[in-house]
């Protein structure tokens, strides 16, 4: 296409006039001014002038050819004649005495009637000249030129008869016969040459005029009928400038019978083609830009980072397919302190997939508060949808709740995909499928009876990975072979154990290595559910960890715990024993077990005093005791139940303002070490995590830094072993 | 009415599938609809067959499902709809127990 921005919409056209195209490879500039156009009509009328001459001329020579060679017989005829006649006039006179009696006045008067004739004499049979015009030449010799040649006679000539010529004369001779037959003398008459030129250079004369006129009226009407036909070629050359300039509505108006209409025709058609492709174009546009927007309003209703509750980390990615579409994902935490999880799966894609999205997506907002039970949810959100989803149009979805307190995760799923659970513990792998109809799929609340709420429970190294059709049914390069779910499988066991980011890559990137180049014919949707817990280095208790969300530890302490408020000094902490003592009245703890529980809460706040304090008695802090409950249920804001067993553990929380250390990359002690007998102090981190089943310091919290202690006799009375002495 | 469905059932065979149906429910028929010769079906053909019995299900007229392809089985039972759309193994069935 022309690179010239003044004529962006239409295509390079050379104009008609010019004989000279644009140079290959440089641009078209587009203008005419400038050039030195050779009109049309010059060369038309060079051409007729050329034409017109060349055919007269040919016409005259031809004719000048015919009427010399005509003139010349018709000459040598006359002559012929002439002389003859001349001849047998002089016949008597010959035989007389005194023949120049007769024969003078005849020739003088032939000479005066002919004045083309060169000459005209008689001579006898001696040469001697017996008859002439000029009386002065009688009786004297006759001496022809030298120069004079026989010519080619045209006539035929009889006895004695010649014809001669030269340059100037043609000359005819004919026998004086005497009345027996005898050759008594000789006629002579000749014409002069130039007599013929002339009369040939007068019909040459008037061929030169016709000549004339006609050029003069080829030149003239070929000038005037290229002016005519031409006109129409500034119209048409003002529309395509009109054109040019972006005016695709005015018509180029032409009444022209000739080629020139047709091509005013062919061109308002491609005015009103371009018109016509530029207005789709447009709206292309405008609809791509909608489309643009559809996709980020879809994309923003996504999560746009990993949530962490306690030891869970839940997270989702999506790759989109080419056409915007119609999975979503979502995770957020509920009022009860649980994480709500929802994947969706609407059936077609494109934009009414996408607002079907919007829908669900504002519908699951305002409504996830009002529901605990997954089924009665989705049950709800079927009853709404069903009012405004077209028929035919369905929606597959799984929405649970997870504890991440205790791992519990309660869950229903619309039809959705089956959920993948990945067992830490044997590297299994389960799939739990859904028994329910999708969302929409059938009116009239139908679905509730086919929901039900479903519970797992997940902990440490296990993953529950859910996801959309989009990456289970992606196919191949050749269409044949889908991923399937046991490829998932071996994607999700390899890299379970690397946490939910890994998870999320891998699945993605092994699907893409499935499908090859180009983005996704369907959305792939991943959301992963993965125990990532605090890496401590002694294993959990055999019992479900504390969850270690400070804020809602420290929540639950200050609801059903016991607290002692200490001064920023080493000596305020002799107080804790007692403390601990009161703590545990009424529980089974060992008199080792409790010395080893005081001794790790005096180091774990002289931690506080001398390093986040400097010693500095006005500040205070505060160190909770939280025992035991049922520890599957346990909540802020749920009271708490009776203790299923007086075990004895529970946690401790120690919450302070001062400044945050760094508790981490401590590794246990080697107490065999006999140096690190010498060194005599540094133990107390040592003791603190013999002591504590877990161990989670969080610094810098909304409320202080907070540390949190899980205490747990069975994991204690193990390590006993190893007390320092 | 029997009509037998085959080829892909997708988002551009879907709508045509609705009219020919529509025809038959508003003359008033009963539709067996053979899906034996469906060799692909896209969500939307599933919702196709959902919207067409919906609307005879409105209309009283009865439609059944008759001798359905691997594929369409395999879609309806992921998304547990078997229970809610009336399937019969072959179409024969379905003519019996129209007639019944």
């Amino acid at each position: 296409m022309n690179e010239a921005p003044t004529h962006a919409p239409s295509g390079a056209t050379a104009p008609v006039e010019a004989p000279v195209a644009a140079a290959p490879g440089r641009p078209w500039t587009g203008s005419r001014r400038g050039r030195n156009v050779l009109s049309i009509r010059w060369i038309v009328t060079a051409a007729a002038v050329a034409l017109t001459t060349g055919a007269v001329l040919s016409v005259g020579v031809v004719a000048e050819r015919n009427t010399r060679r005509a003139l010349a017989r018709e000459a040598e005829a006359r002559l012929l004649l002439e002389a003859r006649n001349l001849a047998l006039t002089s016949s008597e006179a010959l035989l007389n005495d005194f023949p120049e009696l007769t024969l003078h006045p005849f020739l003088k008067e032939m000479k005066a009637r002919e004045p083309e004739l060169a000459f005209a004499l008689v001579v006898d049979k001696n040469g001697v000249i017996q008859g002439d015009p000029d009386a002065r030449e009688l009786g004297g010799r006759y001496r022809p030129s030298s120069t004079l040649a026989p010519v080619q006679p045209t006539q035929p000539l009889g006895a004695e008869e010649s014809i001669m010529g030269n340059h100037q004369v043609l000359v005819v001779t004919s026998p004086v016969l005497h009345r027996n037959g005898r050759t008594i003398g000789t006629a002579i008459v000749a014409l002069r040459r130039g007599h013929l030129e002339r009369m040939i250079q007068s019909a040459r004369r008037q061929q030169t005029l016709v000549l004339g006129v006609f050029l003069v009226l080829g030149i003239a009407s070929a000038y005037v009928l290229m002016s005519f036909l031409l006109r129409p070629i500034e119209t048409l050359r003002a529309g395509i400038e009109r054109i040019g300039r972006g005016d695709l509505d005015t018509p180029v108006r032409l009444r022209d019978h000739t080629e020139l209409g047709l091509l005013a025709v062919a061109v308002n058609d491609m005015a009103a083609e371009l018109k016509r492709a530029q207005s789709e174009m447009v709206e292309r546009e405008s609809l791509a830009h909608e489309v643009e927007l559809a996709r980020q309003i879809q994309s923003s209703l996504l999560p746009s980072q990993k949530r962490v509750a306690g030891d869970f980390v839940i997270e989702g990615s999506q790759h989109a397919a080419a056409e915007v579409g119609g999975d979503f994902y979502d995770y957020f935490p509920l009022a009860d302190g649980r994480i709500g999880i929802a994947v969706a799966d609407v059936a077609g894609k494109g934009l009414a997939g996408c607002m079907v999205m919007s829908m669900l997506s504002a519908l699951l907002r305002a409504m996830r508060t009002s529901f605990t039970s997954p089924a009665g949810l989705l049950a709800a959100l079927d009853d709404r949808l069903g009012e405004t989803l077209q028929p035919g149009s369905f929606v597959t979805m799984f929405y649970g709740a997870l504890d991440s307190e205790t791992g519990t995760l309660v869950y229903a799923s619309a039809g959705h995909s089956p959920v993948l659970i990945y067992r830490g513990s044997n590297q299994g792998v389960e799939w739990l499928k859904s028994k329910g109809i999708p969302l929409g799929a059938v009116r009239g609340g139908a679905i509730r009876a086919t929901l039900a709420d479903s519970t797992i429970t997940l902990g440490p190294g296990d993953a529950l990975v859910q996801f959309t059709d989009g990456i289970n049914e992606a196919f191949d390069p050749t269409w044949k072979e889908q991923f399937g779910f046991k490829r998932m499988e071996e994607v999700v066991r390899e890299t379970a154990p690397r946490g939910a980011a890994a998870i999320i890559d891998a699945l993605h990137s092994s699907v893409r290595d499935w499908t090859g180049e180009g983005p996704p014919h369907d959305d792939e949707t991943v959301l992963v559910v993965s125990y990532e817990g605090v890496k401590a280095e002694q294993e959990p208790g055999p019992k479900a960890t504390a969850g270690s969300d400070p804020l809602a530890r420290l929540a639950e302490a200050q609801l059903i715990g016991t607290c002692m408020q200490l001064r920023a000094n080493l000596e305020g902490l002799t107080g804790i024993r007692g403390w601990v003592e009161a703590c545990f009245k009424g529980r089974t703890l060992g008199e080792t077990d409790f010395e080893l529980l005081s001794t790790a809460l005096y180091e774990a706040c002289a931690n506080v005093v001398e390093h986040g304090y400097d010693k500095d008695s006005t500040s205070g802090f505060e160190l909770w005791w939280v025992p035991d409950v049922d520890l599957t249920r346990r909540g802020p804001g749920r009271p708490p139940r009776e203790p299923s067993s007086a075990r004895g553990g529970g946690y401790f929380l120690i919450r302070d303002h001062g400044r945050a250390f760094s508790a981490d990359n401590w590794t246990k002690t080697d107490f065999s070490d006999p140096v690190v007998w010498k060194r005599g102090r540094g133990f107390g981190l040592d003791i603190i995590h013999r002591a504590m089943s877990q161990v989670a310091y969080h610094p810098g919290t909304a409320l202080g830094n907070i540390t949190l202690m899980t205490f747990d006799p069975t994991f204690a009375a193990e390590e006993g072993k190893l007390r320092h002495a | 009415m029997l009509l037998r469905i085959s080829g892909r059932l997708d988002a551009k065979s879907a709508p045509q599938l609705l009219e020919r149906c529509a025809v038959v429910r508003t003359a008033g028929y009963n539709l067996i609809l053979n899906l034996g010769g469906v060799t692909f079906v896209a969500s939307s053909g599933i919702g196709a067959l959902l919207a067409v019995a919906e609307q005879f299900r409105e209309a009283e007229c009865r439609i059944r499902f008759a001798s359905l392809s691997a594929a369409v089985e395999s879609v309806i039972k992921l998304l547990n709809l078997d229970q809610f759309l009336t399937i019969d193994p072959t179409e024969d069935d379905s003519l019996t127990a129209l007639e019944a």
